[in-house]
């Protein structure tokens, strides 16, 4: 009885737990050698490839996870590459989360090395309150697991995302109601997750650097500025942050971006698809894209390769449970020169043929004559929004997403690529044959 | 042409024409209306090509002839004009006199060879059918009509005549209504057509305002609806309509029976709090109870539970609610029976009352 | 009226049709491109007349018939008609999506009296992105008894599905002879003027009757008389002629200048190097150009050529009319 006035269970209280240089801490498990050494994830720096991962040491020569490959080496040429084995961080991903779903039942995880957890209502039942939770969590996955994690605690998904990044590495940081605007003022508008650079230039322009400059624009002015976003941006510089942590059930069983394995031969680098943050109505967005060995400009195999990325895509989709309502396709040339171009869709859906349909149009549009091709990626926003089956609509299309579904049942048993629709075997030929 | 007409009915006339007339259109014609006068009195006719009206009063007639004015000026001013008889005389200038007592106008005219001409049908061949039954027929089917622009099909009702019976169909791809009644109705073959929903409305408001008894016959691309001096041309929607057949079950292994009032207030509870653009409740049938839960809103959630007559086995589907209050609003009577087969397949809702009317609509996704 | 078979110099596209309409209702998309002013839209009435009429004698409509007549009076329900607008507050003419939204609105409908619904879509290349996107729909399921005519100078301004979606029916420039052979006896020019505007007007019969007519043979004719006194003139005399045109003339006529200017020496070359009569751009200057090639180096006529096309060149970059001309001229005389 004593303890219910100690733990407050009515405070919303989130916890974000993020690994460590998730991928290059598991290397360094495999090979304890490799501890304290520039170690970088990714792809091989005298081909192609991004960077997945850095270890801290490499991170101080200014290599960044995104980067290409051959600038990590020139940035720091010690360093050791290791080509990624990712079915077995997808292990370790899956032990992490197994220790999290022990201290509450509310996990959501939003990408192979990152969840957050809702402890609200939880302290009680610890009898212990949410910095001792986090040392406890802390401690078993570097004790059961062997791997640095950082943690931070707060109101909301948002407050506890800033408060991992302050954390890292390796640390805990806990910030208590009522202070969620002051331990966000002295912070780059960066830090809130969904201002990338473009949008970051903007604000910089009206004179907002920090967060706590975004409280003295009133709510209305922001909005005019930059929409909707805006808006929300103005009540987060206040720690508001009303989207709740999903747990297992809310997406239909979890969702681990790494869900198969990165297919074997082909030469030019997968990305496994950023998964990015959010819940609730907002959806969330399915990606994946390939950068070549080399670079073509040959449309068969650029469709071939659409084809593959939709497969891919697809599965991962019906594998959420979700169903997805646009459809995106991105273009990279040799010079680096980014294209994007998306469709939102009459009706969401599930369907491979319809993503490689919509994609497939969009290349269309998308690809200028002669241009050379560094990078496709086919992206879906997916939404779990309830939606309206069609009387009709679900008939017609049953032939092709019956065939999908039944490929996935193979696939679960034998491999991605253990079937393929005929046109992206062009791609998964063309890319073995190199 | 000259003819002499009482205000009172002219304006009538000429107020029930105005919903036909198009007036920012190709052709400028189409603003008209197209008056013709013989010796039993006269005809009224305008049309926006999509729909026509055409109508026969009795007028007393100097000389016979045709004319056609601009609809809405001729409604203004014989509006304004006082009760009493309306004198209309086509001069040889072409020009239209009207007059009432000191009242005096001049309209100008296009020639009534360019009025698009009434389809043509064969008078004996009108088939005879009971208005307050098209009339419920049609209430209890247009409400599913689609107002979805890019599916054109399903913009109107289906209409599917055989010589024993009538069926009316509407659908918007989410819910399907479908009615059917048995008679006799003097058709050679089977015939099928899809009237779009302006036209469902003007004949609904013919049916109900106008005396004497309903006709109709499909000729080429148009039907035509009489209904005493009055008859509608409607043009029909080209293209095939959706095999509605398919969507509705055929068979179903879990059914349940419930108090329909009970249910629309259970529904009407739970939907205060279901989120507002999808309106999604998810319903859980079992053995003795069914639990309406509206989660999901922005506002908090909801929970409700009544007793039912349940077989099969339990399950869980969500709908949307609005789409359930629109058909038990349709369905009327004490109970309503709904089958059902999985979360995924089409929901069907039935009274024991009116075997011929059934409510369709499909699950969403939870 | 119209009739297929008084079009002219489209003779491929006239059979083209023809027999497409011979089977039956010839149900579809059809494009049509081709230079401006060649007949295009001209013959999709034509040809949708023929196919609402009653009497219609191998495409070609009686003309006297109702739907021949009702055509002809704009009143014919089955013919749809859609056109680039200027919108309120745009400057430019297209055809945007409320265009398309109604026609596919009218075309929901079954035909209200013809056996078949024709919509022509004159300048179907003024299709902005929305309007093109949501026709592409129309196209991929196109309604029933529904012939489509679109009509488009610009083939690349149109989305590629829509064109591989239709059936492309191709216009050229109506040949010189069958140009005259029109404004002879159909439309009862004396044959000198005949031959100045047939070749004026490059093989366009829309541009006969536009104002530009005038003006481009007046110039034409300036310039032959600047080519034919050139090798003449004294240096001086050169800028006093120049700086007449520079004078009289704005911005555009000194590039309409230019334009009869490269033809014109162009045709001169092409004489001098004994060029077949038929391959003159100004037949109808055969002669005269005959005469005043023989006053120039075939050198001379090459560098003229050349620097027309800088002076065109530069006159982009404003240069002033008088320098380039005197250039031209000067370089003439050598």
């Amino acid at each position: 009885m004593k303890h219910t006035v100690r733990y407050d269970d009515r405070q919303s209280t989130v916890m974000h737990v993020d690994m460590d240089a998730f991928f290059v801490s598991v290397e360094e498990i495999l090979n304890p050698t490799l501890r304290g050494k520039p170690v970088i994830v990714g792809g091989d720096p005298n081909r192609r490839g991004v960077v997945s991962a850095a270890s801290y040491r490499a991170r101080e020569y200014g290599v960044k996870s995104g980067m290409s490959a051959a600038e990590a080496r020139r940035l720091c040429p010690k360093a050791i590459f290791l080509r990624g084995s990712h079915h077995i961080y997808a292990e370790y991903s899956g032990r992490v989360m197994d220790i999290l779903g022990r201290y509450t039942p509310v996990v959501e995880q939003v990408s192979v090395d990152e969840a957050y957890l809702d402890l609200t209502g939880c302290q009680r039942m610890h009898k212990a309150d949410p910095m001792t939770i986090a040392q406890r969590i802390h401690g078993a996955i570097r004790n059961d697991v062997g791997l640095p994690a950082s943690i931070g605690i707060g109101s909301s998904r948002l407050i506890a995302k800033i408060a991992t990044n302050t954390a890292k590495p390796s640390g805990i940081m806990l910030v208590r109601p009522g202070y969620e605007a002051s331990f966000l003022a002295p912070l780059p508008i960066a830090e809130i997750p969904g201002i990338g650079p473009a949008t970051e230039k903007i604000y910089r322009k009206m004179g907002i650097r920090f967060i706590g400059d975004l409280l003295r624009f009133e709510p209305r002015l922001l909005k005019q500025a930059f929409g909707k976003r805006g808006g929300v941006m103005a009540v987060r510089a206040r720690g508001v942050d009303t989207r709740s942590v999903g747990g297992y059930g809310a997406h239909g069983g979890k969702t681990t971006p790494y869900s198969h394995k990165s297919p074997k031969g082909l030469m030019g680098t997968m990305q496994g698809g950023e998964v990015a943050q959010g819940t609730g109505r907002q959806g969330r967005s399915v990606s994946r894209e390939i950068t070549y060995a080399t670079d073509t400009e040959d449309p068969n195999r650029l469709r071939a390769t659409l084809s593959y990325l939709a497969e891919s895509v697809g599965r991962r989709v019906r594998k959420s449970g979700l169903v997805f309502k646009t459809v995106s396709v991105k273009l990279r040339h040799s010079d680096f020169k980014t294209f994007t171009c998306s469709r939102a869709l009459a009706r969401p859906c599930d369907d491979t043929s319809v993503i490689f349909k919509t994609a497939d149009e969009l290349l269309e549009r998308l690809l200028t004559k002669g241009a050379r091709i560094r990078l496709v990626g086919v992206a879906v926003s997916t939404t779990d929004q309830m939606t309206q089956l069609d009387l009709f609509d679900s008939q017609a299309k049953s032939a092709s997403a019956l065939l999908h579904r039944n490929m996935d049942i193979v696939r679960d048993r034998f491999g991605f690529e253990s079937v393929l629709m005929a046109r992206s075997c062009l791609h998964s030929f063309s890319s073995r044959a190199r | 042409m000259e003819f002499t007409i009482n205000r009172d009915d002219f304006l009538k006339v000429l107020q029930r024409v105005q919903g036909v007339v198009s007036i920012k259109g190709p052709m400028p014609i189409l603003a008209n209306v197209l008056i013709e006068a013989d010796e039993s009195g006269i005809t009224v006719y305008a049309t926006n090509l999509d729909m026509g009206l055409k109508g026969s009063y009795g007028a007393n007639v100097a000389s016979t002839g045709s004319v056609t004015v601009q609809a809405k000026k001729l409604h203004d001013i014989v509006r304004e004009l006082p009760s009493s008889d309306i004198h209309l005389k086509v001069d040889d200038d072409g020009r239209c006199r009207i007059a009432s007592g000191k009242s005096k106008f001049n309209l100008a005219t296009i020639d009534p060879e360019e009025f698009p001409s009434f389809p043509e049908h064969d008078e004996s061949k009108l088939i005879g059918l009971e208005g307050e039954m098209l009339g419920d027929m049609i209430r209890k089917t247009s409400y599913a009509i689609s107002q979805d622009e890019t599916r054109l099909t399903l913009n109107g009702a289906f209409f599917e005549v055989s010589p024993t019976n009538i069926r009316l169909v509407a659908t918007d791809g989410h819910r399907l209504a479908f009615v059917e009644r048995e008679g006799a109705f003097g058709v050679g073959e089977p015939t099928t057509f899809i009237v779009a929903r302006k036209a469902i409305q003007e004949l609904t408001k013919i049916i109900s305002e106008i005396d004497g008894d309903l006709k109709f016959l499909k000729q080429d691309n148009h039907v035509i609806f009489v209904k005493g001096s009055l008859r509608l041309s409607i043009r029909l929607i080209d293209g095939a309509y959706p095999n509605y057949e398919q969507v509705i079950p055929k068979s179903s292994d879990k059914t349940a029976r419930l108090s329909a009032n009970e249910f629309s207030h259970a529904l009407r509870r739970v939907a205060t709090l279901a989120d507002e653009k999808s309106h999604m409740i998810r319903l859980t049938f079992s053995e003795k109870s069914l639990t309406l839960v509206s989660e999901g809103g922005e506002l908090g959630e909801a929970k409700d539970e009544i007793p039912i007559d349940f077989e099969g086995d339990e399950i869980s589907i969500g709908l949307n609610a609005q789409y359930l209050l629109d058909v038990l609003g349709i369905l009327g009577g004490d109970e309503v029976v709904v089958n059902m087969q999985d979360q995924l397949r089409p929901v069907m809702a039935k009274t024991p009352e009116d075997p011929g009317l059934l409510c369709i609509i499909m699950p969403m996704r939870i | 009226m119209l009739k297929l078979d008084d079009i002219i110099g489209q003779n491929t596209a006239v059979k083209t049709l023809k027999s497409s309409g011979r089977s039956g209702k010839p149900i579809g998309a059809y494009l049509f491109t081709g230079p401006e002013g060649v007949g295009k839209a001209s013959t999709a009435l034509a040809w949708a007349t023929a196919l609402f009429c009653d009497a219609a004698v191998d495409g070609n409509a009686c003309g006297v018939c109702g739907p021949c007549r009702k055509i002809a009076s704009g009143s014919m329900p089955d013919l749809y008609m859609v056109k680039p607008e200027i919108r309120d507050r745009k400057t430019k003419q297209e055809i945007d999506i409320s265009h398309i939204r109604n026609l596919i609105g009218r075309l929901a409908y079954k035909p209200f009296e013809a056996r078949l619904k024709v919509a022509i879509m004159d300048g179907a290349d003024m299709m902005n992105k929305p309007a093109s996107n949501a026709f592409l729909k129309t196209l991929e399921e196109p309604p029933g008894d529904t012939v489509i005519i679109l009509t488009a100078v610009n083939l690349n301004a149109l989305l590629p599905t829509i064109v591989s979606r239709c059936r492309t029916v191709r216009f050229g420039p109506v040949a010189y002879d069958e140009m005259v052979g029109y404004l002879v006896d159909k439309r009862g020019m004396k044959m000198d003027r005949a031959r100045v505007v047939a070749a004026v007007s490059k093989g366009s019969p829309g541009m006969v009757d536009s104002d530009a007519i005038e003006e481009n043979v007046e110039t034409r004719s300036e310039a032959m008389g600047l080519l034919s006194h050139a090798s003449q003139n004294p240096v001086a005399n050169v800028y006093k002629v120049a700086s007449k045109f520079d004078k009289a003339a704005n911005k555009n006529k000194t590039d309409l200048l230019l334009d009869c200017l490269r033809e014109l020496v162009r045709d001169m070359l092409a004489v001098k190097t004994g060029a077949k009569y038929d391959n003159l751009l100004n037949m109808d200057l055969a002669a005269e150009l005959k005469a005043a090639a023989e006053k120039f180096s075939e050198r001379n006529l090459g560098r003229a050529f050349d620097l027309i096309n800088d002076m065109t060149l530069a006159r982009r970059r404003n240069i002033s009319p008088l320098l380039a001309l005197s250039l031209l001229l000067l370089e003439l005389k050598d």
